[in-house]
């Protein structure tokens, strides 16, 4: 079990070291450079050939890469061009913000999808799967700017219920939360609908049937508890991927995420922010993957088992 | 997954496989819808360019007729610069339905290759290939998008080349574990002791073998990226101005969101009932196709 | 105004006059409209400054909220120089001088007073009763470590460097000398990269004791890129502000931030879109703001290509769009068309200026005179936002003369070295002006990075040098005129329109200074209950 906590968090060193290398590279290609963005409006050409100079522009790319991750070795990220303030710190600042969202927009997606899920896969095939699928779809459907925005209109504006943006209240999260978490509500329920069908069927259940359990008993204490893993999955890749950042939701609802903190950063050319804050992001989200892993070998000893044997292969999806 | 084991007579066996997918996919209604209103689009895209006119009905300005409410003239209204609204959605259908297929398209390429060859050799090349997909899977695909964009310049080629990277990694691994299970098959062996190149047992015998969960995801990932293309739209990263892209349309419509709504309203429904069209088809393939949910 | 007049009075004279607004000759006052809530009705009309304070009977919301389109991104004054910057700078520290934005007129700040002893030397008092937010008096000692730390900031190292030497004659005594005569330099540390910082605080606290200014407002917290939030200063020299709390948030969508004013979660919106203007005048509980502004949108060419090096070529164009079009498109109207690259008000603007008219025969005929009869490929680059329309709109136009334009749309970080690096054709961008006349060498001086055209032409830089040491009005004005025809007739860059700016408020706010290049003081912001 250690060995496999380990190897996993080992194999992230590689990853790291692959990912600041691509994203560096590719920030540094785009057209433009920092100097552009803290030069005063008026400096001439020449002193933005200074400023280039002065923050080593002029050195070749691989060595303003190796300098940067030999300043990663000592732990340290890098400080932003633009703020002056250490990545680290910046990234740390953002990242309750996300992680609130992320979870939650998993909440809203859970309590979506489960219920649909389920009320699918015990009408399959009927006109109820069909409508409640596409009902699961709908989030999904709609590119999230507009969602947001719409939501904005009708709650903020229109009913005067819940803040257009910022954040700091439970009901600052709320439009948000719902503009992600109804983009999530597919996946989910789709699972939620397959794991359902693969259990509904099981000889347990009709023994439990034939004993003359109630079917909503039947469904919701017998069938779902052994549908769960699959699910748990699933919330556990998109919580990850939330913690990416919800980009056009952060911006939508003035929103400080990591994900905002980013895409300003890539629009400034601010590459020491950039690349710590994927790499960050990289760890966070490897370390919640694990979680999640280490989770069902807690739920389910027979995964445990795998783990002691094999070393471990990341659980297949 | 496609039953395999047996070797009779492959040709009747997959017509008959194939009519027995249609059959089951019939049954499912929302599929059907999908599949109905996909088609649909897809001759809207191809004979747009025969009844409308690019120069002067799709981007042919007319400032005096901006900002006109749906009428009879312009069922969909007038957009900022006096262009018909329901023109460029029409001809629209090209641009969004183009990036998604040539962005997945491209995804496919890369990443059936490198997914069947991970699969089929395994080793060191497996490693290899799994770490660098990991890789990056790890960088949120939008920003990943993002960066591609901003460094290779904006074009609507470049777009569907930084949407499409973003979903290698996704294809890489679906074609890696289709391919797995196939991969010990007798058949195989038996083309292998045949003298087949192995690059020809790959293409031949195991990935004809595993199209199905490739299949599905293509069609989930078309609707993705038509979405992805939208939210890059709307951080300016979008297709360039003046082609009609549904996504490019909403996101430009959205400052007049409150007194023009019908502005992101109609590239907005368009976006909609294109995704929400493939993932009913696309789950429709998934239930036909999977042995598993035979009623 | 509590200028000395020094023993030097040319001095004065020529400082008053590059500034553009020594006694008689002050640009007039750029009137201020608060459209209420008939959108017939124009308002109120005020001047620019100074502004209102309430009444003392009236009770004002103890936090007020301000809505703002850009991020702040660093509190440090001497690392950014930018309109985004200068509002917040404003809030929280102090400079030597100030000036009134729309006229140009230097007013006093930290320093009581000021004296040119020689040309190159010039001596300020300092107020007695000025003091940092830490509770320091501001002493001379300040205004040095000031200047010797800002020979190191990123924004103020080359502002900083015509003052060859800074020296505290004694506690409220500061010495300047300069390299050469600088008529501009007031006028120049009245911009808020020339703050005085407080030694003590950067002493005690190297990391964040820039923070610490003069300034009415106090940093109570800075998150960058999201929000500054600022507390009153009791002991501010003029005496404590009306509103105790001020926050400045960063909301970047223009219809939320609107929707933040409708719904009362922000006092003041900075920017709305003029599409949903109309919503603001219906909205009975905000007042419309609407002032001129001095940013000029425009098509620049970038002479040194060999397509637009042709001169022929940038007349047609000229000749061939329609302003009025491009501003109806892109701000729905609301604006002013321009015809002269000048700022409306800088010295030497001229009203009605005559320009190439629209006019497509003319414009056909000046393609076949540059031989192009045949049509061109021509690029125009954009950054992604509202200027892609206008860019949209030309592409249109243009057509009609066999001008293909395609149009490369690129991030504001990439605009910038494109144009830098000469690497562009056509450019659709904006520019801010000032009063200064001489501002016109930022536009058509050698390399300045704002000649985004790379415009070179000798009589215009002899005629800018000659304006600069003028004395004679008449004769300065004919300089800036014959700078205008000649760039006419070159065309490096046609302009379109200048903007006018819009504030959304809540319809009890009072005490801003609307100046029109959009650096909007809101010091003495109050809202009433």
């Amino acid at each position: 079990m250690y060995r496999y906590v380990i190897k996993r968090l080992l194999m992230l060193i590689p990853v790291i070291i692959g990912i600041s290398f691509l994203v560096y590279f590719v920030i540094d290609l785009a057209p433009g450079d920092i100097i552009s963005q803290i030069a005063p409006e008026d400096a001439t050409i020449e002193e933005i050939q200074e400023l280039r100079e002065e923050y080593g522009f002029n050195k070749p790319i691989l060595v303003r890469y190796g300098e940067y991750m030999a300043g990663m070795l000592h732990g340290d990220l890098g400080t932003s061009y633009i703020t002056g303030e250490p990545v680290f710190q910046s990234y740390m600042k953002r990242l309750p913000n996300t992680l609130m969202l992320a979870f939650a927009s998993i909440f809203v997606s859970v309590m979506i999808s489960i219920p649909l899920g389920i009320l699918s896969a015990v009408h399959q095939g009927t006109w109820r799967d069909n409508i409640t699928m596409v009902v699961a779809l709908l989030g999904l459907s709609m590119p999230n700017f507009w969602l947001g925005l719409l939501l904005i209109i009708l709650f903020s504006l229109n009913l005067g219920l819940l803040p257009s943006g910022g954040y700091g209240t439970f009901a600052h999260i709320i439009l948000p939360a719902i503009t992600v978490g109804t983009g999530l509500t597919a996946m989910l329920t789709r699972t939620t609908r397959s794991s359902m069908l693969d259990v509904i069927r099981q000889d347990y259940l009709r023994t439990a049937r034939s004993k003359g359990v109630p079917e909503k008993k039947v469904i919701n204490k017998h069938a779902l508890k052994n549908a769960l893993i699959p699910i748990i999955t699933v919330v556990g890749t998109q919580l990850a991927s939330c913690l990416g950042g919800a980009i056009i939701t952060e911006t939508v609802f003035s929103w400080p995420g990591v994900g905002r903190l980013i895409l300003d950063s890539v629009n400034s050319r601010d590459i020491p922010m950039v690349t710590g804050c994927i790499i960050m992001k990289t760890i966070t989200i490897s370390v919640i993957l694990l979680c999640v892993d280490l989770l069902y070998a807690v739920v389910d000893p027979r995964i445990k088992a795998q783990y002691a044997t094999r070393g471990g292969k990341a659980h297949g999806r | 997954m496609a039953d395999d084991r047996m070797l009779v007579s492959k040709k009747y066996k997959r017509r008959s496989q194939g009519a027995e997918i249609w059959r089951r996919m019939r049954k499912n209604k929302g599929a059907m819808l999908g599949l109905a209103l996909v088609i649909l689009i897809v001759l809207t895209a191809v004979f747009s360019g025969v009844f409308l006119d690019y120069e002067t009905d799709v981007i042919g300005q007319n400032i005096s007729q901006r900002l006109q409410h749906p009428s009879l003239a312009h069922p969909m209204g007038t957009d900022d610069v006096g262009r018909d609204v329901l023109s460029r959605l029409l001809y629209g259908s090209r641009y969004s339905l183009s990036v998604g297929v040539v962005a997945v398209m491209i995804a496919l390429a890369c990443g059936v290759t490198l997914g069947s060859i991970a699969g089929f050799f395994g080793g060191k090349t497996e490693e290899v290939i799994m770490r660098a997909s990991d890789m990056l899977a790890a960088v949120p695909s939008i920003l990943m998008a993002i960066a591609i964009v901003s460094a290779l310049g904006q074009s609507t080629l470049n777009l569907m080349v930084a949407v499409g990277i973003t979903s290698v990694p996704e294809f890489v691994r679906i074609t890696r574990a289709a391919v797995l299970t196939v991969r010990n098959q007798e058949y195989i062996e038996a083309s292998r002791s045949i003298g087949l190149s192995e690059f020809k047992i790959i293409w031949s015998h195991v990935l004809p073998n595993c199209l199905s969960p490739i299949i599905v995801q293509t069609t989930l990932r078309v609707a993705s990226a038509i979405i992805s293309a939208s939210s890059l739209s709307f951080l300016g990263l979008g297709v360039p101005s003046p082609d009609p892209e549904w996504g490019s349309m909403l996101s430009a419509g959205r400052k007049f969101i409150r007194g023009y709504g019908y502005l992101t309203l109609f590239p907005g429904l368009a976006i909609m009932v294109t995704v929400l069209s493939l993932n009913l088809l696309g789950d429709g393939l998934r239930d036909a196709l999977d042995p598993k949910l035979k009623k | 105004m509590k200028r000395k007049f020094a023993a030097l009075m040319s001095v004065i004279l020529l400082a008053g006059s590059l500034a553009g607004c020594g006694g008689g000759q002050k640009a007039p006052a750029q009137p201020v409209q608060e459209s209420g809530m008939d959108p017939g009705n124009t308002g109120e009309t005020t001047t620019a400054a100074p502004a209102e304070l309430p009444s003392a009977d009236v009770k004002v919301k103890e936090t007020v909220i301000v809505g703002i389109k850009a991020q702040i991104t660093s509190m440090d004054v001497q690392s950014v120089s930018n309109v985004a910057h200068n509002i917040p700078y404003k809030l929280t520290h102090a400079t030597l001088v100030t000036m009134n934005l729309d006229t140009g007129e230097i007013l006093p700040d930290l320093a009581e007073s000021w004296e040119w002893v020689d040309d190159v030397t010039i001596e300020f008092k300092l107020r007695q009763d000025a003091k940092f937010h830490n509770g320091e008096p501001v002493t001379a000692q300040d205004v040095v470590f000031t200047f010797e730390r800002g020979r190191d900031g990123i924004a103020s190292g080359n502002k900083m460097k015509p003052a060859k030497e800074v020296t505290a004659v004694d506690d409220h005594t500061v010495r300047m000398v300069l390299e050469t005569p600088n008529v501009d330099w007031l006028d120049t540390i009245s911009l808020p990269v020339f703050s005085i910082l407080s030694q003590k605080a950067l002493v005690d606290d190297p990391e964040k004791g820039y923070e610490i200014g003069a300034g009415p407002y106090m940093v109570k917290e800075f998150v960058s890129k999201d929000y500054l939030s600022l507390t009153r200063f009791e002991e501010y020299m003029d005496g404590p502000v009306p509103t105790k709390n001020l926050t400045l948030r960063y909301i970047p969508e223009a219809s939320a931030r609107l929707i933040a004013l409708q719904t009362g979660e922000i006092d003041l919106c900075q920017d709305p879109d003029t599409i949903e203007l109309d919503t603001i005048k219906a909205d009975p509980n905000l007042t419309l703001v609407e002032f001129p502004g001095t940013t000029c949108q425009f098509f620049a060419f970038n002479c040194k290509d060999q397509v637009t090096g042709n001169k022929k070529l940038r007349q047609a164009i000229a000749c061939a769009v329609n302003k009025q079009d491009i501003m109806d498109a892109t701000i729905n109207g609301y604006g002013t068309v321009a015809s002269s690259f000048w700022g409306p008000t800088q010295y030497g603007y001229i009203e009605d200026f005559e320009t190439w008219p629209y006019d497509l025969d003319q414009a056909r005929e000046l393609m076949k005179e540059a031989g192009l009869e045949n049509g061109v490929d021509l690029e125009i680059t954009v950054a992604s936002g509202a200027r892609v329309i206008s860019a949209e709109v030309l592409q249109a136009q243009l057509k009609e003369i066999g001008v293909n334009v395609v149009i490369n749309e690129v991030d504001s970080a990439a605009l910038t070295s494109i144009t830098n690096e000469a690497r562009h054709q056509g450019l659709v961008y904006g520019l801010g002006f000032n009063t200064a006349g001489d501002e016109a060498r930022r536009v058509y001086g050698d390399g300045s990075s704002t000649n985004r055209s790379h415009y070179h032409n000798d009589r215009v830089i002899e005629l800018m040098d000659l304006a600069v040491q003028e004395f004679d009005e008449a004769a300065r004005k004919e300089y800036y005129k014959e700078i205008q025809e000649i760039a006419k007739d070159d065309i490096p860059v046609i302009p379109l329109y200048y903007e006018r700016n819009y504030w959304g408020v809540n319809k009890n706010t009072g005490g801003v200074t609307w100046y029109g290049n959009s650096n909007v003081d809101l010091s003495t912001v109050y809202v009433t209950e």
